[in-house]
């Protein structure tokens, strides 16, 4: 009898296992067919959302939300299989703590592998973060991210990069002034203390070497007087007083022109939000012949233009203006988030990985990239250790009326 | 010697410092406190002019008085309601601290979320240029420096020739001894809060039209009023008035010299003189 069992049980099992490898090994009916639909790539950005810097901020998000109802249309393909981005904010408060909590809420939050964008001073406080994580950090060079004692090292930061070069382009502002006006008498250029150290001290050294006239003054942070200061620029002969700072360059606007130097020109590095709004906040002849920055890069003159990239821009303001009661002039956030999301992409295609960061940063590292305005590369050759700096150029505009107007552009020549 | 400008500049600097030290003194004298929330009249008093005048059509120099009489208004109300409750005996003066230190927050976070964090400008009220030869100076200025007199002599009629000015210097002096003959100090410490405040609300609205208004503007006047309370001596309206009108030249004329580092100096200056005298000019001699 249990010589009978025994069999019994053999003759199953194998009949089981017979089964099993048959469906293992049998022809296969075809599978229903999966979909392709894009994949989204989350993309993070610490950006002030409080705090007497969040309306740009609050505009910035706007912006991209709705740059990213174009992009996504078509979105870019990378092995055969279509992305899209959803671009996550989060408030950095525009400090450090703010900073390394924004991007520690993106980096294991969010999971997202690439924060870029950035415009906030608190560049070493994010990097703390996302360099460990191994997550891409696309910033702007500035006080506190200068190669060298400046807060940015190459070799322990493998996964930053600037495709904004702010501090180096700040020179770019104040030569495109000097080439418009050669008859110039002198160039007053006032800054918080904040930034003063080795960034200015190169741009210095690059003004001294053009034989620019400058008279350099810096002011404390939350300076609301400053008629000492341009009383000072006026004993000094300038014609022009250049700030950095956006904040600085309402306050100046005005003052001087309360102070009756009239003939004295405002430049600020930064865009301003409208026209409009510094008429009503200083006055209409105050802001008349205002120089700032312009992110309309579709104004660019001699310079080869993608007319893709360009066209969804456009699109985007539309957009923008539709939701503006028909107004939208502000292109400040043009050369942020959105063209950093251009390059990305491009990155992402020539590595053909959208998630490995080694990889992404090695096509980045020295890598050439389609923007609206040309073809720019990063520094940095493909070797760790030299700074990956994109030298792009500006383009500025002067308020006519209540329209910003082409006034000039500077391209600076690229880093090696 | 400075330019011309740079000294007008200072005096513009001096009336809204005085102003504000006079105010913050004023409330010192009969409550024994600090109120840290006083910067935050002054940045709402900004706005309260601000949407006078381009919501409401209201003219600017009727604004203004709007403004002394809203922000006075909640200046007695937080003296009611907030300081009169916690000012207890003992550490009365600790909770006051925290408790204005925590509305210095709480106004300015909901000024943000009720006005927006932009700035707001009203360049369009009292607009143009008096042109003096070798410098020129705005209408907005010369209006801080006219409502500044006009504020001082107001004061000093208020404080030297009315009943309720007679009370206040009684209650400042020996509020014991005032109660006695009638005068009831609890009400008096609301109304001085209110006349404190309404005066930082006005010195917002008077010099809203030349730097502008957003809800981050209350900081520096209030650091500035108390330096000007330290150089002048604590609990002195003199003091008050010569402390901010020496600070007000300095902020103007040092930086004019020494640019970034004028801060410095100043803070230098101000611990020198509570070094060598701790009272300032005008205070009572501390006796150790």
């Amino acid at each position: 009898m249990k010589k009978s069992y025994n069999i019994v049980a053999i003759l199953v099992t194998t009949l089981i296992l017979s089964v099993l490898i048959a469906t293992a090994c049998g022809p296969k009916t075809p599978a229903e067919p999966v979909s392709t639909g894009p994949i989204t790539i989350n993309i993070g950005v610490c950006a002030a959302m409080s705090g007497p810097a969040a309306s740009y901020g609050q505009l910035g998000q706007e912006t991209v939300d709705t740059f990213l109802q174009v992009f996504n249309r078509q979105g870019f393909k990378v092995s055969n299989q279509t992305y899209n981005f959803n671009v996550i904010t989060a408030d950095d408060q525009a400090n450090s703590e703010g900073g390394s909590a924004a991007a520690k809420k993106l980096v294991y939050e969010d999971g997202c592998k690439f924060i870029v964008g950035h415009w906030t001073p608190n560049f070493k406080a994010v990097q703390a973060v996302t360099n460990p994580a191994k997550v891409i950090f696309f910033s702007h060079t500035g006080a506190d991210a200068v190669p060298g004692p400046g807060g940015y090292d190459p070799k322990t930061m493998p996964y930053v990069a600037f495709p904004v070069a702010a501090h180096e382009v700040v020179v770019a502002y104040i030569f495109g002034i000097a080439e418009v006006n050669p008859n110039y008498k002198k160039i007053g250029i006032i800054d918080t203390v904040l930034n003063k150290g080795i960034g200015w001290d190169n741009a210095d050294k690059q003004m001294d070497e053009k034989g620019i006239r400058y008279f350099h003054q810096f002011t404390q942070p939350n300076t609301a007087n400053y008629a000492p200061f341009i009383t000072k620029c006026a004993e000094e002969g300038c014609d022009f007083i250049f700030t950095s700072d956006v904040a600085a360059a309402l306050a100046i606007v005005k003052q001087r022109w309360d102070m009756g130097y009239k003939d004295m020109r405002i430049c600020c590095a930064g865009p301003i939000t409208s026209p409009a709004r510094w008429i009503q906040l200083a006055g209409y002849d105050a802001v008349q012949g205002l120089i700032v920055s312009s992110g309309a890069v579709w104004e660019a003159r001699n310079r080869p233009l993608n007319a893709d990239q360009i066209a969804m821009l456009q699109e985007t303001m539309g957009l923008l203006a539709d939701k503006h009661n028909g107004s939208f002039t502000y292109t400040g956030w043009i050369p942020w988030t959105p063209t950093q999301l251009f390059i990305l992409s491009q990155a992402m295609q020539k590595a053909g990985t959208v998630d490995d960061t080694d990889a992404l940063m090695k096509v980045i590292r020295g890598g050439t990239f389609d923007l609206p305005t040309g073809q720019y590369a990063f520094s940095g050759a493909q070797t760790y250790g030299s700074p990956v700096v994109m030298m792009t150029g500006i383009i500025e505009c002067q308020i006519q009326g209540d329209k910003e107007v082409y006034y000039s552009q500077y391209h600076l020549p690229p880093l090696p | 010697m400075p330019p011309a400008g740079i000294l007008v500049d200072g005096l513009v600097q001096s009336c809204i410092y005085m102003t504000m030290a006079f105010g913050m003194v004023l409330v010192f004298s009969i409550l024994g406190i600090l109120n840290w929330t006083h910067g935050q009249f002054y940045m709402l008093g900004a706005f309260v002019v601000y949407y006078a005048v381009t919501a409401a059509g209201i003219p600017f120099p009727i604004s203004i008085l709007i403004s002394g009489g809203v922000i006075g208004g909640l200046g007695m109300l937080v003296g009611r309601y907030v300081i009169e409750r916690v000012n207890v005996p003992g550490l009365g003066l600790l909770y006051v601290t925290a408790a204005t230190v925590a509305l210095n927050f709480f106004f300015e976070g909901g000024a943000g979320m009720a006005f927006g964090l932009e700035d707001k400008g009203l360049y369009n009220a009292l607009p143009g240029v008096l042109d003096l030869g070798s410098f020129s100076v705005s209408y907005q200025k010369i209006a801080v420096v006219i409502f500044t007199l006009v504020i001082m002599v107001a004061m000093y009629v208020v404080l030297n020739f009315t009943k309720i000015g007679l009370a206040i210097r009684a209650a400042a002096q020996e509020p014991g001894a005032a109660s006695l003959y009638g005068v009831s100090v609890g009400r008096l410490s609301i109304i001085v809060m209110g006349i404190g405040c309404a005066l930082a609300g006005m010195a917002g609205a008077i010099m809203a039209p030349v730097y502008g208004v957003n809800p981050f503007i209350g900081g520096l006047p209030l650091i500035m009023a108390l330096l000007a309370i330290i150089i002048g001596g604590i609990g002195s309206l003199t003091g008050a008035i010569v402390g901010g009108l020496i600070l007000g030249l300095f902020s103007s004329i040092v930086p004019y010299y020494l640019g970034y580092i004028s801060e410095l100096a100043l803070f230098l200056t101000v611990i020198t003189l509570l070094i060598v005298r701790p009272q300032g000019l005008f205070g009572v001699p501390i006796r150790r």
